[in-house]
Parts: structure tokens; C-alpha cells; sequence
């Protein structure tokens, strides 16, 4: 018997899973953890301590948690040393925030810092061809003045280092021996020996591996905290080189600086490897919800701040999440809003929070039947959900239906429309997106068990598949992996 | 179901159904416009123009598509295509449907006398029925050498998106059919217009009367009345072409995206909303051009200096909402070089400051084009060199709050060319308000190999270039506010 242990760690909870090897689709032991109210190390540790019997080998890793700092722990001290005269090429490619018309339209935030761009005396044409060397007097000054900023971390980006990389090799070995941490993956066009298709000019657009550096330099100390609770939870039962890190194109990876970015996908490559014979699965999880297409691969993702390189599944995220707020619309309809409020404060079930959210809902939807979400998701989280949040939701949906054009309508009623309005975008979205309609639609995720029958009801000439373990295959996903 | 979320319904499908396109409207056969998706002021108001003509001329079945390019027939610059196809037909309960998609290739900047110099002019063509390509139609059209490369290839790959929208519709049809009812589409669409209302209700009412003389030689007369049951723009007594031509219909589009841009709310575009317009434009005037005149300086530059003179005019009636102003038109410069290769750029300038932040550097104000330009992509496919492309310090007008900074990119010539190109804000750059300076008006330099320089000071123009001559261009920056 060989112990493998898969750790999911989500921007709320974490997964946690052990199987053995030899029969993969089975949990051994699972636990799923509120993160805010429980530490990483102290979950992990206290599972592998309660399922002591199980003696893991290895532990496979999938973290997604970094998604929820993009916006606040960017930038920093990350330097970057371009070719001269493209300094703010990266930041001009940045999307805008808004599609609609605007009179002050913005782009994204910078990703790092636009006061510690140095542009080098370098150049290299569109055939690999050297134009300009390197100049080293420059990299000292450059390195002086990062000496006395204290940054650490350096991007090294120039144009057509994936046609000819020397310079990117040269300028990334001055910065390690010089003791930064250096973020510098050229393209990888060396191989694409002509343009002249959409798909290679696509590919070839470098602006892409630029922003996955700044990325991987940006969500590096991060990464390096998460990367160190994870060891200390395991400590006892796993060194550190015996746990593996999962990123989007499917690699394992124990300490790359290159792979940071990626290992956002890693979550959803688990799912889709373990899933990787079926055309269309529908995620219905606790934190989010998406179409998965596990035959699928993508060689970009879009990143908020435009396109960005690198191999990722399909993914498709539902327009309406779990925690999607409601809200009366300009319409003056009650609807389901594009803000996706997370777990932190959370649905008003959970005690803390004042905007009603789709859980909310569900929870208050299937309560007459069953004991709403409670009997659907798993013990650990019971603890969080609170009773009395139930009156209060029906208190705030009350409030909210008097403010709509149908304030006279049945509070039940009201309920029972927005749930089939909710199961209708989900066929809907389902429909527009499927590969092959004869081909079923798995459903997985710890809320697949509670809206199955709403969608094989509503939605009857969909061919809906429940997948076994829906509830635990977030770790199991992870745990079941063969080890690289 | 409620007819509220039957029309949440609507809207749901209308938004997944363009989705996959850059620019696409949704209507019914009546002429209604559901939804559009734009990315240009003149989408606007021309997407509905195109589809309404062919359904007009060309009596339909499922299966069959039309495509045109005609400004003249509700098409926008020659690059762009226009394929429409029926969406729904004879159904008892439902109005017929049709979806109307536009797809670009990279525009010529050709400084014509007459619309069919700009490029090959596509009036309504029928090229296919019940989805068999006519193939010797596509063959005649895509073998004039004006003709853009690649068409017959991409109409193909939009035309599999289109298929599979069309049968996802007709599933859902099967399964419910209420959302798409007349008695629901009437309510989505008197909700739209009372919404649209509401925001109009929340700036105060009021007319002004301005008069706008462009650097192009035409200048716009406009009396602007606004109240909350419907905003009248009367371009009586503008004046004819001296260099710009606009349609009539994408006049209506500049007029609808000023005021969306200055409700700064994402509005409903559909007939609803639209309603409330009313736009004179008077025959004969630049607003409303009539065949042959060219267009290409009409739809791009024209609708800009037309929705630019609106929020003028809104700025008088709401003073509070004045803001500097932007570079709202980008510097556009095209190459021809012997072999028939034609390269084409455009360069966007600073917007302007307001009261209380700084203006965004080098942003399109009206346009939300993704042109695909990556240094890769030229230098691969153009004898181009270039050598920066970086933000044009201090461009921007100073103030308390500066105007965004226009943008610098330098080409090297590589092999002989005619260079074109077109500026506004040359005589009048973009002014800064309460004591702040103006942004800097737009440049472009030739530097030539014998050392000699020439700065080209025309709003628009033609000039040889040869082998290793410098082409420096640079955008307007936007105005400063407030007093530094």
C-alpha cells in the first residue's frame, strides 16, 4: 500500500485527501477546512495526525489561494530590465478596465512598480539576429541603484529572447550572481521558424511571457509563505522534497520560479487530468463554478491584465458563483449581480455578512426538503453555518422584493423563480458550450448532489451524469495523481 | 416563471449569443435591435443599419448569409465585414431573429476622393444557402486585389460560431420558448428605454447650442435638448465635406456613445434605449453623406469629433461633469511599400484630466479594438524596424491634475514606402481647464538618412520614405486640470 496525500487549497478552503495508490478514485480520509478560521499548517497537520494509520509518501499540491491577492499584494519591489526604449511596453499592452465607453477610461493597475523599469543597451531582430551586445557598465549602475532600492526580485524581458536567447542568459546570470531573484522564461519561438500563420503570430507576441514574469516575480514571496506553511503542516510525515507543487500544464514541481503563475491553473488541471475522458464537466463546487473541457488545452490565459503564455485547461466560469450577490437590478428586478462576494465575509447563513448571496438561497431553497446545504456539503463546514441566518436572509430577500416592480409577489414564489432562473442560465450555458450533444455532462463539486435534480428536471434532454466522490474530488483529484 | 425572469432570461441569452464575437447585434425581424456588442462608435449605430437593410432586400430562410462592407448599407470602413443570418424564422409566437456580426481585417489608410478608391466596396451579398457555401461568389470576390486576405478563410471560421449559436437557439426553443415571446421582448424592451430614462432624469435638463469647426475644414452646428423623456441632437446648419463623411446611422452611434460615456453607466443598447434619441442630421451635411463619398476618415476620426462635440455640449448643460479634454482621435499612419504590402498603425493619445485624478496615459477613448500589433508580429511581417515605442513624457497638460501622456513610436525603414497619414489636434490640442495647460499637440517627424529632418505638419498627408529613414510618430497628450 502507497500513501499519497492531495492538498486543494482554494481562496477559502482547503481540501485535504488521502488515498492509496494502488486504488486512486477511492478516499481513504478527507477533510475540508475553513481556511480564515483554521491556518493552513494547523489543518494539514491535524488531518495527517487524526488519519495517522495512513503513512504518506509523497503530497501533491494544487493552490489557487494566490488568485485572491492579485489585487492587493502585487508590485512591490520587483524590478524589470527590458530592451531600451520599450520600458512601458508591457504597461501600454495592459487592458482597459472597462469595455463600455467612459469619460476617463483607465487601464488595469500596473502589474509592478513603473518607477524600477531599467532599459539596457540591447537588441536582437525578428531572424535571432544580434543588432546590439550587451553593455555590462550598464548592469552595474542598474544593479547599484536595486542595491540601495532593496529590491530583490528582477524580471529580465527583451524583445525576440525566444529567437535568440544569449542576452536574456547573459543579463539573468549577472542578476543571480549578484544575488537577485531572477524571473527571465524567454518564449519559447525558437521552434517557429516562420510568422506567417495567426496561430504562430499569436504565440510569437512576446508581450505575453513578459507578463507571466512580472506574474512569477509579482506572487513570488507569496508563493514562498504558502510553500512554507504547507511544509510545517507536514512536518513529521513529509520532508519538503517529497511535496510537489501542480501547475496548469500538468508538471510537477517542487521549487521553480518560473511555474508560480501557473500553479493558479493547478486546481482545475487536477480536475481535468482526472477527468480526462469526458468532453464536457460541469464543476459545481463550493467556491466556484465552471464548465471544464478536459480535452481542451489553451496556450494562454487572460490574465486581468490582457492575455498571458502558458498551457491551461479550458475553463469557463458560470456567470452566476456560489456567493454571487442578489440584487435589485436597474429593472427593478430581483437578479443575481456580477459581484461575486467569496466566503470572506461570506452568505448571511454563515453569520457574518449582510448581502444576501445565491447560497443563501439555495440554503434557504432546500430547507423545506432537506436540511439545505447541510446535507449536501461536508460535517467540517457545518460548524459555520448559523441558524439563525436563515430568518435573517428571509428578513433581508423580504426587504429587498419591496423595493422591486414585483413587491407584491409571495416571498416563495420569488424563491422558486430565481432558483429556475438560476438551473435555465446553467442549462443554457451548458448547451451553448457543449462539444458533442449526445456525450453526457458530468457534474462534480460539493453542490453537484444538491442541484442534480433541479438540472436533470429543468433541463431533461441533457444527458446530466453525477460523478462519484463530487463531494471530496478536490483532494481526490490531487491525492489520486501518479507521482512525476 | 415570472415574465421579469423570463426577460433576465433574454438577456442572458443575448449576451452568451454575442459573446464569442468582437462586434454583433441581435434583432427582430421588425427591425428591432435586441442587443449590441460594439467596438467602435460607429458599431453602434450601424450594426442594426446593416442587418435591418438585408432583411429589408433579401427575403431569408435558416441557413442562408449575407455579408456586406458598403458604408452605404450600414457597413463602417471597407475592413470591416458584416456577415447577417437568420436566427429564427415562421415561429408562431416569436419574432423572427437574426444576428448581425462584424469581423476586421488590418485597415488601409488610403486618402481617397471617392469610397471605391478606399478599398472593394461589398454591397449585400447573399453567400450561402441552408449553409452550402456559394463558393464561386466567395472565389469572385476574394480574387479583386483589393480585397482583404484571408476573407473567404475567416468568414468560414466566424460562420462556424454563427452555426452553433443558431442551433443552440433552436434547442432552446424546444425546451422553452417563453423568453424569446413578443409579449416578453416588448417588456425587455420598455424596461430598457425606463431604465435609460431614469439615468437621463438624473442629469439636470436643459438645451445648449454649440458650434465645433474641426481641423478637417467642416464644423458641426448642434442644438442639444435634454430632458428625462428624450435627448434631440439637431445638426441643422452643419456643413458639407470638406474631408470627413459620415453615415447617418453612424452619426447616431457617435451621438448614443457620447451620452453612454457620459452616464458613465453601462446602458441597454437595444431599441428600447434608443428611443430616446432623436439625431437630425441634415442631408447633404458631413453627418449624412451619400454615396461616393469615401468614408474611412468619416467612421473613424469623423465619429470621434462628432462625440467629442457632444460631450461639449453635455459639458455645458452639466458643468460639474466638465472634464479637460482628451486626445479622443489617435494619430493613424499607414505604409505602402512597392511590393503592395500595406502597414497601418494607430497611435493613441492622453485623456484628460478631471477635478479630482490624472488623465490615463496614450488610452483609446473610442475605440475598444484589440489591433493586434505586437513588435513580433511587424518586424516579422513588414520591412519594419522599431526602435521605441514609449510613453511621450510630460505630453500631458499640466495642472493640479495632469492630462494623460500621448505615445512615441519610432520606425526604421527598411525598404521603400509611401508613408499617409492623418492627425487632429495638430492646431488644436486638447485643452486643459481652471488654469491647467493644454496636452501637446501630436507630431510626425521623418529623420531622414542624410542627416536632414522633417517635421510634417498637415492633419493629413503623404510622404516617400527610403531605406533607413526614421519615422518618429507621436499622439496628442490630454489637458491638465486645475492650476498647478
Amino acid at each position: 500500500m502507497s500513501i499519497q496525500l492531495g492538498v486543494n487549497l482554494g481562496p477559502s478552503f482547503a481540501d485535504l485527501c488521502l488515498i492509496d495508490t494502488t486504488r486512486p478514485t477511492l478516499p481513504l480520509a478527507y477533510r475540508r477546512s475553513y481556511t480564515p478560521s483554521e491556518s493552513i499548517t494547523g489543518s494539514i497537520h491535524q488531518f495527517l495526525l487524526n488519519n495517522a494509520q495512513y503513512k504518506p509518501e509523497k503530497a501533491i499540491v494544487a493552490s489557487s489561494l494566490l488568485e485572491k491577492i492579485l489585487d492587493t499584494k502585487l508590485g512591490g519591489t520587483v524590478a524589470q530590465v527590458v530592451t531600451r526604449g520599450f520600458e512601458n511596453w508591457a504597461f501600454l499592452r495592459q487592458t482597459l478596465q472597462h469595455k463600455y465607453f467612459e469619460l476617463q477610461p483607465q487601464r488595469t493597475e500596473a502589474l509592478a512598480s513603473q518607477d524600477l523599469i531599467f532599459g539596457i543597451t540591447e537588441r536582437v531582430n525578428a531572424f535571432g539576429e544580434n543588432l546590439k551586445d550587451i553593455d555590462l557598465s550598464e548592469l552595474e549602475v542598474i544593479t547599484s541603484k536595486l542595491k540601495l532600492m532593496k529590491a530583490e526580485r528582477v524580471c529580465v524581458n527583451f524583445l525576440f529572447s525566444g529567437k535568440n536567447p544569449t542576452h536574456q542568459k547573459e543579463v539573468t546570470q549577472y542578476f543571480v550572481n549578484n544575488g537577485f531573484e531572477v524571473f527571465s522564461a524567454p518564449s519559447q519561438t525558437e521552434n517557429l521558424s516562420s510568422y506567417q500563420n495567426e496561430v504562430a503570430l499569436e504565440y510569437a507576441d512576446e508581450i505575453l511571457v513578459w507578463r507571466k514574469n512580472l506574474l512569477n516575480a509579482s506572487l513570488s514571496g507569496s508563493f514562498k509563505e504558502i510553500r512554507s506553511e504547507i511544509i510545517l503542516g507536514c512536518e513529521g510525515f513529509l520532508t519538503a522534497e517529497q511535496i510537489d507543487f501542480l501547475d496548469g500544464d500538468s508538471s510537477h514541481f517542487i521549487e521553480d520560479n518560473s511555474r508560480i503563475a501557473s500553479s493558479l491553473f493547478g486546481p482545475t488541471r487536477a480536475l481535468s487530468d482526472f477527468y480526462k475522458n469526458s468532453s464536457q464537466v460541469l464543476v459545481l463546487g463550493l467556491e466556484r463554478w465552471f464548465i471544464l473541457k478536459p480535452k481542451i488545452r489553451k496556450t494562454q490565459w487572460l490574465s486581468p491584465w490582457g492575455p498571458l503564455a502558458g498551457e491551461v485547461p479550458d475553463i469557463q466560469d458560470l456567470k452566476i458563483q456560489p456567493t454571487s450577490a442578489l440584487i435589485v437590478d436597474e429593472y427593478e428586478q430581483l437578479n443575481f449581480s456580477s459581484e461575486v462576494l467569496g466566503f470572506q465575509p461570506g452568505p448571511i447563513i454563515l453569520g457574518r455578512a449582510l448581502k444576501p448571496t445565491l447560497l443563501d438561497l439555495l440554503h434557504l431553497h432546500n430547507s423545506h426538503s432537506t436540511q439545505g446545504i447541510q446535507a449536501h456539503t461536508l460535517e467540517e463546514i457545518l460548524p459555520i453555518i448559523q441558524t439563525s441566518g436563515l430568518a435573517k436572509f428571509k428578513d433581508t430577500l423580504q426587504a429587498m422584493l419591496r423595493n422591486t416592480s414585483s413587491a407584491n409577489t409571495k416571498i416563495e414564489t420569488v424563491i422558486q423563480d430565481l432558483v429556475n432562473f438560476l438551473i435555465d442560465q446553467i442549462g443554457l450555458h451548458i448547451l451553448l458550450e457543449r462539444e458533442n450533444p449526445k456525450s453526457p455532462v458530468l457534474c462534480t463539486g460539493a453542490l453537484a448532489p444538491m442541484l442534480i435534480p433541479h438540472l436533470k428536471k429543468r433541463w431533461a434532454e441533457i444527458n446530466w451524469e453525477l460523478c462519484p466522490y463530487s463531494l471530496e474530488i478536490d483532494g481526490l483529484a490531487l491525492a489520486g495523481r501518479s507521482s512525476k | 416563471m415570472s415574465l421579469n425572469f423570463r426577460s433576465d432570461l433574454l438577456k442572458v441569452f443575448l449576451q452568451h449569443t454575442l459573446a464569442p464575437f468582437a462586434s454583433a447585434a441581435c434583432l427582430t425581424g421588425e427591425g428591432e435591435l435586441l442587443d449590441i456588442k460594439y467596438e467602435t462608435l460607429a458599431d453602434v449605430g450601424t450594426l442594426g443599419a446593416s442587418a435591418q437593410t438585408v432583411t429589408r432586400y433579401f427575403p431569408m430562410q435558416l441557413g442562408d448569409v449575407v455579408i456586406l462592407n458598403d458604408p452605404y448599407s450600414g457597413g463602417t470602413t471597407l475592413s470591416m465585414i458584416t456577415i447577417v443570418t437568420p436566427l429564427l424564422l415562421n415561429h408562431s409566437q416569436i419574432p423572427n431573429l437574426y444576428l448581425a456580426i462584424r469581423t476586421g481585417f488590418r485597415p488601409q489608410l488610403l486618402l481617397s476622393k471617392t469610397l471605391d478608391e478606399e478599398g472593394l466596396r461589398i454591397p449585400p451579398t447573399p453567400i450561402a444557402q441552408n449553409r452550402i457555401l456559394n463558393e464561386m461568389i466567395l472565389a469572385a470576390i476574394s480574387s479583386h486585389p483589393l480585397c482583404p486576405s484571408g476573407l473567404v478563410e475567416r468568414i468560414k471560421s466566424e460562420l462556424v460560431l454563427i452555426w452553433k449559436r443558431v442551433d443552440c437557439f433552436q434547442t432552446l426553443l424546444q425546451k422553452n420558448s417563453q423568453f424569446s415571446h413578443r409579449s416578453v421582448i416588448k417588456d425587455y424592451l420598455k424596461s430598457s428605454r425606463s431604465y435609460f430614462s431614469q439615468l437621463l432624469q438624473e442629469l439636470p435638463a436643459g438645451e445648449t447650442k454649440i458650434e465645433t469647426h474641426l481641423e478637417s475644414g467642416e464644423f458641426i452646428r448642434l442644438r442639444l435638448d435634454l430632458s428625462a423623456e428624450a435627448i434631440c441632437f439637431d445638426f441643422s446648419g452643419t456643413s458639407t465635406s470638406q474631408r470627413l463623411c459620415l453615415t447617418d446611422s453612424a452619426t447616431f452611434g457617435a451621438c448614443f456613445g457620447a451620452v453612454a460615456a457620459f452616464l458613465q453607466k453601462p446602458i441597454p443598447l437595444n431599441s428600447g434605449s434608443f428611443s430616446l434619441l432623436h439625431v437630425t442630421t441634415p442631408l447633404g451635411s458631413f453627418l449624412n453623406a451619400k454615396y461616393p463619398s469615401p468614408t474611412f476618415k468619416g467612421m473613424t476620426e469623423g465619429t470621434s469629433q462628432v462625440a467629442g462635440a457632444i460631450l461639449q455640449a453635455l459639458g455645458e448643460i452639466v458643468p460639474q461633469k466638465k472634464f479637460s479634454a482628451s486626445a479622443q482621435t489617435p494619430t493613424q499612419i499607414s505604409l505602402e511599400f512597392l511590393n503592395g504590402q500595406r502597414f497601418f498603425d494607430s497611435l493613441s493619445g492622453g485623456i484628460g484630466a478631471s477635478s479630482t485624478s490624472h488623465g490615463a496615459d496614450a488610452v483609446p477613448f473610442w475605440q475598444r479594438i484589440s489591433l493586434r500589433n505586437s513588435i513580433q508580429e511587424i518586424e516579422t511581417l513588414f520591412p519594419l524596424f522599431i526602435t521605441q515605442v514609449s510613453l511621450r513624457k510630460n505630453s500631458g497638460g499640466q495642472g493640479q491634475f495632469h492630462g494623460g501622456d500621448g505615445l512615441t513610436k519610432d520606425y526604421v525603414v527598411q525598404k521603400e514606402a509611401k508613408l499617409r497619414w492623418i492627425m487632429q489636434h495638430r492646431k488644436n490640442p486638447p485643452k486643459g481647464l481652471k488654469g491647467a495647460l493644454d496636452g501637446t499637440p501630436p507630431e510626425i517627424r521623418i529623420e531622414r538618412m542624410d542627416g536632414s529632418q522633417e517635421i510634417l505638419d498637415r492633419t493629413e498627408g503623404e510622404a516617400l520614405v527610403s531605406v533607413g529613414d526614421k519615422i518618429s510618430v507621436s499622439s496628442a497628450g490630454g489637458g491638465g486640470y486645475g492650476k498647478a
